[in-house]
């Protein structure tokens, strides 16, 4: 997580939008007040840990050290934080960032390809049957893998785009490159996506039903 | 409908914030059955959703770092820019004054902690050494003392370890890592399984289908792997077997993706062995419940064979 990626973090949400609750706490915290600090963790940790659960899969090993990097960077970061964006979408873009950043240099697909054909990174809700809580954990880990793939602007933006529902105009700002850009990067990350998830064949089968 | 993976509506993305009305509501559905871009993310949004599950120790985790945050940032240990004590106090604005009072304050809670030790030390010094003459030799003079009513005296500062440690973490994830291992093991079987009956090999297909239903009875692969042994069983001139696979998943998938399937398996089973009336009873359910679906034409047919 670069000074960069945390400015670039800083976006978007420029539409009206209610008064933050938070921005008094984090501007505290960004003063170096420690209970700031803490009650602003209590209070985001939360979204920022199932940001980082999403990004690299709920069983991953590394999820609360990265969480914990994380955390740290977005305090680092509350010193420069302008308030374009709300501080709890700040918090959850400097995660979705780190953990990015932390499934590249930590090369975790090689480790997940141990597990051939992908385990299943959820416990099966009860509101999903067995099928469709096998094909959902497959088609999560192709799109991670994909993510770890893809050139670093288009994984960023089919991240934000997929994991924190970010409209093409707040990837734009978020990104600071227009939106015509935002939506190429789209277009190329979705293709790549529909692609990855056509040729699998574990998860056509899967969608065949498991075979007869 | 949409070309290819370029459509530009944010209808989805509203909708997922909560911020559609009843009539967008509709248009959202009319335009998810006509662009598969759209679909397609939709499918994968909700993917993701599906791995917001929060874990039973996720109070303590963010109590722990909320810990951490508490005392790196308010200690002015490295937290980024955070932790420069110099800017804090530049940036804070905490009158000097105040500073140097606090200062003071704990030089006379420290001066007068000493004094104490002193006076304490001299009065039992010679009791002590009687008593336990080694330890009067090896402990530092007042210094143990001191520590201790300056512990009395100064309120101590939260542990900077939490209860929890995030770094190393051992105990924290052996729980999770057992999971994740079951999981993967059952997953690996069944593919493995899988990859086997696509091969041919239908005698070692079925044997990991076992093997997983064995040592994962409570898996969703094992679940699963219910209709493919079934078809497998079936395959074999085994309908009995067959039978018990088809509904031992219609027991206990509640609900699942594959009961059209689980539904097809049953009523070939029991044409095999002779049951007609649960045979046209489980092909008229198919019929009914999944009229679109890929077997209903069979049944029908089958139906009208049986009438």
């Amino acid at each position: 997580m670069t000074s960069e990626d945390a400015q670039a973090a800083d976006g978007g949400w420029a539409s009206v939008r209610p008064p933050d609750a938070l921005l008094g706490v984090a501007r505290a915290a960004g003063r170096g007040d420690g209970d700031a600090a803490a009650t602003l963790v209590s209070e985001l940790g939360g979204g920022m840990l199932r940001v980082v659960r999403k990004v690299m899969g709920h069983q991953h090993p590394d999820v609360d050290d990265v969480t914990q990097d994380a955390v740290v960077a977005f305090l680092g970061s509350l010193e420069t934080f302008r308030g374009a964006c709300s501080v709890e979408h700040f918090a959850r873009r400097i995660a979705l960032l780190t953990a990015l950043g932390a499934r590249r240099r930590a090369k975790v697909r090689q480790r997940e390809a141990e597990a051939e054909g992908g385990a299943i990174d959820d416990l099966p809700g009860d509101e999903l049957s067995p099928l469709a809580t096998t094909v959902a954990s497959r088609r999560r880990a192709l799109v991670r893998r994909l993510l770890d793939d893809l050139p670093e602007v288009i994984a960023e933006a089919l991240a934000l785009h997929f994991i924190l529902d970010h409209t093409v105009e707040e990837i734009a700002v978020a990104t600071a490159v227009p939106a015509n850009t935002v939506w190429s990067r789209l277009r190329l990350g979705k293709r790549a996506l529909r692609r990855k998830l056509e040729g699998d064949v574990h998860l056509a089968e899967m969608l065949r039903g498991g075979g007869r | 409908m949409i070309a290819g993976d370029d459509c530009r509506s944010d209808l989805l993305v509203a909708a997922r914030r909560g911020r559609l009305s009843d009539g967008g509501r509709l248009a959202l559905d009319a335009h998810l059955a006509g662009c598969p871009s759209c679909r397609m993310s939709h499918e994968v949004s909700a993917d993701f959703d599906g791995a917001e599950a929060v874990d039973l120790r996720d109070g303590a985790r963010i109590r722990a770092l909320a810990d951490r945050a508490r005392s790196s940032v308010g200690s002015g240990a490295s937290l980024g820019r955070v932790g420069s004590a110099r800017s804090r106090d530049k940036r804070s604005g905490t009158p000097v004054r105040l500073r140097a009072l606090g200062a003071a304050a704990a030089l006379i809670v420290f001066c007068g902690s000493a004094s104490a030790a002193v006076w304490w030390w001299r009065r039992s010094a010679p009791e002590r050494a009687t008593v336990a003459p080694r330890a009067a030799v090896s402990t530092p003079p007042a210094s143990a003392p001191a520590r201790r009513r300056e512990e009395a005296l100064v309120p101590q500062p939260p542990p900077l370890v939490a209860p929890i440690r995030l770094r190393p973490r051992p105990a924290l994830h052996a729980a999770l890592e057992t999971r994740a291992g079951l999981a993967a093991s059952a997953t690996s079987i069944l593919q493995q399984a899988t990859e086997a009956r696509q091969r041919g090999d239908r005698a070692r297909a079925a044997e990991l289908y076992r093997r997983l239903q064995h040592e994962f009875p409570a898996s969703a692969e094992a679940v699963l792997s219910a209709i493919p042994l079934g078809g497998l069983l079936l395959g074999d001139g085994l309908p009995r077997a067959a039978l018990v696979q088809f509904d031992d998943y219609l027991g206990r998938s509640q609900g699942g993706a594959l009961i059209p399937e689980a539904l097809y398996g049953r009523a070939r089973a029991l044409g095999r062995l002779g049951d007609r009336v649960e045979e046209r009873r489980t092909w008229t359910r198919l019929c009914a419940d999944f009229p679109d679906s890929a077997y209903a034409p069979l049944g029908r047919h089958r139906l009208a064979e049986i009438e």
